[in-house]
């Protein structure tokens, strides 16, 4: 498998995909970080990097989604997947070893936008202030959450021997996560109680009262599963510093990892290639 | 006789279509072995087949004495190149590292012999060229030259002169008739252009619906292959008149033309014809080639 990985690795490094979405990520990191700056300046506030740090995250699962159904789709659009069962490579060492690259390039992304974040937020904002274990926690549910990206990716990009249909199904995919996401974070986000104007004998005032878009019992727990469970909506949750279940969410990226993983290899082992 | 490819009731279906049903075919070592069949016969699903792409439905195949159930088939197929359909090659690579790229998949310790595999398919010239501005025939070429990276002693091409130009065809033929004479690499080509192929091949498969119909040497293909004499008359209906009675195997061509299998006195049939007020316009011997003895052997009716 090391033959593959080597060979897979020197094609990512050449990837004009990979390096833009590297260019991206700085892109977007310094935007981000020069806007709240702007902010925190005109408004003479105190803005912590904490808040920042990990901002890359909203639009990680669309980046992944492209480099990664173009690296696997270019092995069936070009027919050199072929030439790996050709040689004798069994079938489980080349998904496996395409899981690899695809996470390590995750792996890679993720870290890559810290250190932007760093490099770039330190000057302007400070060191960050929270804990260094909370900081650890998150590294490590962000890291796992780009793997989670990659695996669900990179089972897709086997499975499908079209590389215009990968690319497509992958964007898709991300595009309805990410919106996912937004729609369970705002109605996880409702306030308990509101502000309501209540107007009695033509006089207008203002009553505390029970919000009625705030979720509560089951519904909320299935909500908040669902934001704790999507790779889209761990990434809201880390980007926005509000994760409630840091274990959990390691444990499901795990979990997605797992299924996917051994699901694809599964199929991918009975899968005919033409 | 030792064999590098055997399969026996191969059989591999599409939902309710058979694309093999229990084919049975054996490729000797050393032979440029034909593989010759309509479209939608069987052929590429069988070089699918052998190449590990696609697993049977039934039946079981053998390459270098190795089981296809058998864990070290993997070994075997080490033994072997190919290309299917279209050469696999990455477009965005050139040549040079389309070859590193494969020598890397097959851990080949360094990149020594590029250059000389480079030269040995005539893409010498064009190692840094990217491969997406190939003519067909240059990535035919590199597709050859990447199956053969892993230094081969078996080499199954799909197609291989499937849109190059007269040259190109002249070149391919060359580089095959060289690595089976001077590096003794057994062929397996399937190919339409039946003509081509009778000027390399030195034994034949024959595919129809699936199963071998056929198998067979050049050298017998040769004898079985009949002689005949092409004649072109004034009269058409009398030399029907002189064949039926003569017994002899006839085709009628046109109003005025028929093949005629087998021997015939030549002086008596001319005096015969004379006699009905015939006459015979040319007369010539000739031979029957692959692809008339294919499709008197498969039916030409549905011959595509």
């Amino acid at each position: 498998m090391s033959k593959l990985l080597v060979s897979n690795f020197i094609r990512i490094r050449c990837s004009l995909s990979f390096c833009l979405s590297l260019a991206f990520i700085l892109v977007w990191n310094a935007f981000m970080l020069f806007s709240s700056y702007e902010v925190m300046t005109k408004y003479n506030e105190k803005l912590a990097l904490d808040g920042m740090l990990f901002s890359f995250l909203i639009i990680i699962g669309i980046i992944l989604s492209v480099i990664i159904s173009l690296f696997i789709g270019t092995d069936y659009n070009d027919g050199t997947i072929r030439n790996k069962i050709l040689v004798g490579h069994s079938r489980q060492h080349i998904y496996l070893s395409n899981f690899i690259t695809c996470a390590l390039v995750g792996v890679i992304l993720s870290v890559w936008g810290i250190i932007v974040n760093l490099a770039i937020g330190v000057p302007l904002f400070g060191t960050p202030e929270m804990a260094l274990n909370g900081m650890t926690l998150l590294i490590a549910d962000t890291l796992l959450v780009c793997i989670a990206y990659a695996s669900v990716y990179n089972m897709i990009g086997m499975l499908c021997s079209s590389k215009s249909h990968t690319v497509m199904i992958c964007i898709l995919i991300s595009v309805v996560l990410f919106f996912a996401s937004v729609y369970l974070y705002s109605s996880l986000s409702q306030p308990e109680i509101i502000d309501a104007a209540v107007s009695v004998n033509g006089n207008f005032s203002f009553e505390q009262m029970p919000n009625p878009m705030y979720l509560t019992g089951i519904k909320r727990q299935i909500y908040q599963f669902f934001m704790d469970f999507l790779p889209s909506g761990q990434c809201a949750q880390i980007a926005n510093l509000e994760v409630l279940h840091p274990y959990r969410l390691g444990v499901y990226s795990i979990i997605i990892i797992a299924v996917t993983n051994l699901f694809g290899l599964f199929v991918f082992n009975k899968k005919d290639i033409k | 006789m030792e064999y590098v490819l055997t399969t026996q009731a191969l059989s591999k279906h599409y939902g309710h279509f058979k694309a093999l049903d229990h084919l049975n075919m054996k490729v000797p070592k050393g032979a440029i072995y034909g593989f010759v069949g309509k479209n939608g016969a069987g052929k590429t699903t069988l070089i699918r087949l052998i190449c590990g792409l696609q697993s049977p439905s039934e039946g079981e195949y053998t390459l270098y004495g190795k089981k296809n159930t058998s864990k070290s088939l993997h070994d075997a197929r080490r033994r072997m190149g190919a290309v299917v359909e279209t050469p696999s090659i990455y477009l965005n690579m050139t040549a040079e590292e389309n070859l590193k790229h494969q020598y890397i998949i097959l851990g080949k310790p360094s990149f020594e012999g590029i250059d000389e595999l480079l030269n040995l398919v005539g893409l010498g010239h064009a190692g840094r060229k990217k491969a997406k501005n190939f003519s067909l025939g240059m990535r035919q070429r590199l597709g050859i030259a990447i199956a053969l990276a892993g230094d081969p002693d078996f080499l199954v091409l799909d197609e291989p002169i499937n849109g190059l130009d007269p040259q190109g065809i002249i070149e391919i033929r060359e580089l095959i008739l060289k690595l089976n004479q001077e590096h003794q690499i057994t062929f397996l080509i399937s190919s339409h252009i039946l003509d081509e192929l009778s000027r390399l091949a030195t034994h034949y498969g024959f595919i129809e619906k699936g199963h071998i119909v056929r198998e067979i040497s050049a050298e017998e293909l040769e004898a079985a292959c009949r002689k005949c004499m092409h004649i072109e008359v004034s009269d058409i209906r009398a030399l029907i008149r002189f064949l039926d009675k003569e017994k002899l195997d006839y085709k009628i061509i046109s109003d005025t033309q028929a093949d005629i299998y087998g021997h015939t006195d030549i002086t008596d049939m001319t005096v015969k014809l004379a006699e009905e007020d015939c006459k015979i316009i040319t007369i010539n011997e000739k031979d029957e080639s692959l692809e008339s003895y294919y499709i008197r052997l498969v039916g030409g009716e549905d011959y595509e």
